[in-house]
């Protein structure tokens, strides 16, 4: 039986994880980096994909389960376990939320052939008539870049045109969607809670379908709901057909991104027709037209070079 | 097909409880995974739709068969997706969506996509984590740090009517 405490404090360690990061590269750099921190070489490839697939499980709730020792187990404890077994069992748990004090555990089988890992998942619960899904994972493909984005190493010219955070929640969505959201519903059912079809229980591909209906100030704002719409709200796709539609499509290449783009962009057009009006007059009234903040990046936007009093324009008052 | 012979051909769908309908080919085709099997000559008995539970299929046939009846009329089609979702709440919408998705009927996700991405409208942040049953997962200081960034979307944002 497992003691109310531990998954308190199991849960919290993996909220931490978890909470700090909100990009998909970035949780996986610190999974990654607390588990193969000092291990060699060679024995790093193969835990990468497996160590890729367990932080997904993490990410959506599951915490890893010792069936000997009946316990949740605190990180994965890569250096005690050596070379990667040709078969593989992870057994894990969901994070109890509310009444989900049911003892449910499902298994994570590993099985590499080749160059391609297929990964089975199901409720471990021994009997026959259980649902099992499984994804298949080309590790020739997937290595490098779940390399890059550990170690910020350079990646292989062939892969240069790609972008690696692309690839990793590609994989990310793949292994949740076929994997490890099934597995999460067929835990709720087991545990007789009754997983109601929410916003959060949709694949992710159809997510961002409704997403994209969104205007870019509501897709903006969807980002403070919860980290996980954060990191589907920031797909730089969607802040790219944002941006499109709201200012045309503009060649906008000093911004890292789409989103940053269209932040900037709208605050420079909500405030061009004061700009077109004050140029040739020095802006007495430029404290109401600001909210009381500097011109966004105006000069950067366009090349130009402005007038001195506009370049100090700070010097101006009334600023309140 | 049943507009060329001039005698409507029927098809049986059966949903994952099952539950059986009978519905026109014309109309059944607007899924396009309906309408391969029909075209690969699969559809004679009856077509089992495992993913989709009857209380849903039973709405995405009235919108096959709503839709189909209007002639070619972009503007008369839109107006009819609009009243046909304007009383389902979001559970329902949920369910279509999946069931758009697994049919493959674009133009019946979209709408539904759109929909639901309406009622997220000029939502608060507090608003759609209620409806949509949505867990806040940030830790107090996160949460402030991430709205804090997104002040400038706060503008004219509804207040809670039902808190």
């Amino acid at each position: 039986k497992i003691r109310d405490g531990d998954y308190a404090a199991e849960s919290s360690a993996a909220k931490k994880v978890v909470g700090n990061s909100f990009s998909v590269p970035k949780f996986l750099r610190e999974v990654f980096t607390e588990e193969l921190g000092q291990a060699s070489g060679g024995r790093r490839r193969h835990w990468l994909l497996v160590l890729a697939v367990h932080a997904v499980m993490l990410d959506s709730g599951f915490l890893e389960f010792d069936k000997k020792s009946k316990k949740v187990v605190r990180g994965f404890g890569f250096h005690s376990r050596g070379d990667l077994p040709s078969d593989l069992s992870l057994f894990y748990t969901p994070v109890p939320r509310g009444a989900f004090a049911e003892n449910v555990i499902v298994v994570l089988k590993f099985q590499p052939l080749g160059k391609f890992m297929t990964v089975y998942g199901a409720l471990d619960n021994g009997s026959s008539k259980r649902s099992t899904y499984s994804v298949q994972l080309n590790e020739d493909r997937l290595v490098p870049f779940l390399k890059f984005v550990w170690a910020d190493c350079e990646l292989d010219g062939g892969l240069s045109n790609t972008s690696p955070e692309k690839e990793v929640s590609k994989f990310w969505i793949d292994v949740k969607d076929k994997l490890v959201s099934p597995l999460l519903i067929d835990s709720y059912k087991k545990s007789g809670l009754e997983y109601l079809p929410c916003f959060t229980s949709l694949p992710a591909d159809l997510k961002l379908n409704i997403l994209e209906c969104l205007s870019g100030v509501d897709l903006a704002r969807v980002s403070c709901v919860s980290s996980e719409l954060r990191s589907l709200a920031s797909t730089d796709e969607l802040w790219k057909s944002k941006y499109v539609e709201a200012f045309g499509d503009l060649d906008v290449l000093m911004f890292e991104n789409w989103k940053s783009a269209f932040v900037h962009m709208r605050d420079f057009v909500s405030f061009k027709p004061i700009t077109q009006s004050c140029l040739l007059q020095p802006p007495f009234e430029w404290g109401y037209c600001y909210n009381h903040q500097p011109p966004p990046l105006m000069p950067q936007l366009f090349n130009v070079q402005l007038p001195l009093w506009m370049q100090n324009f700070h010097n101006y008052g009334p600023w309140i | 097909m049943a507009a060329e012979t001039g005698t409507p051909t029927t098809l049986t769908l059966k949903s994952n409880d099952d539950e059986l309908f009978s519905v026109a080919e014309s109309a059944a085709i607007l899924s396009v995974t309906i309408r391969n099997m029909v075209e690969d000559g699969c559809a004679g008995g009856v077509i089992p739709l495992d993913n989709v539970d009857g209380k849903t299929l039973a709405s995405v046939i009235t919108y096959m068969n709503g839709i189909s009846a209007i002639p070619a009329d972009e503007e008369k089609k839109k107006s009819y997706r609009d009243k046909f979702l304007s009383d389902k709440d979001f559970e329902t919408l949920a369910d279509m969506v999946l069931a758009a998705n697994y049919l493959n009927m674009s133009c019946l996700m979209d709408a539904v996509s759109a929909k639901i991405a309406q009622v997220m409208e000029k939502k608060s942040v507090g608003w759609v984590r209620r409806k949509f049953g949505i867990e806040n997962d940030y830790t107090p200081e996160e949460e402030a740090a991430v709205k804090e960034e997104h002040k400038w979307t706060f503008e004219g944002v509804e207040t809670d009517d039902d808190n």
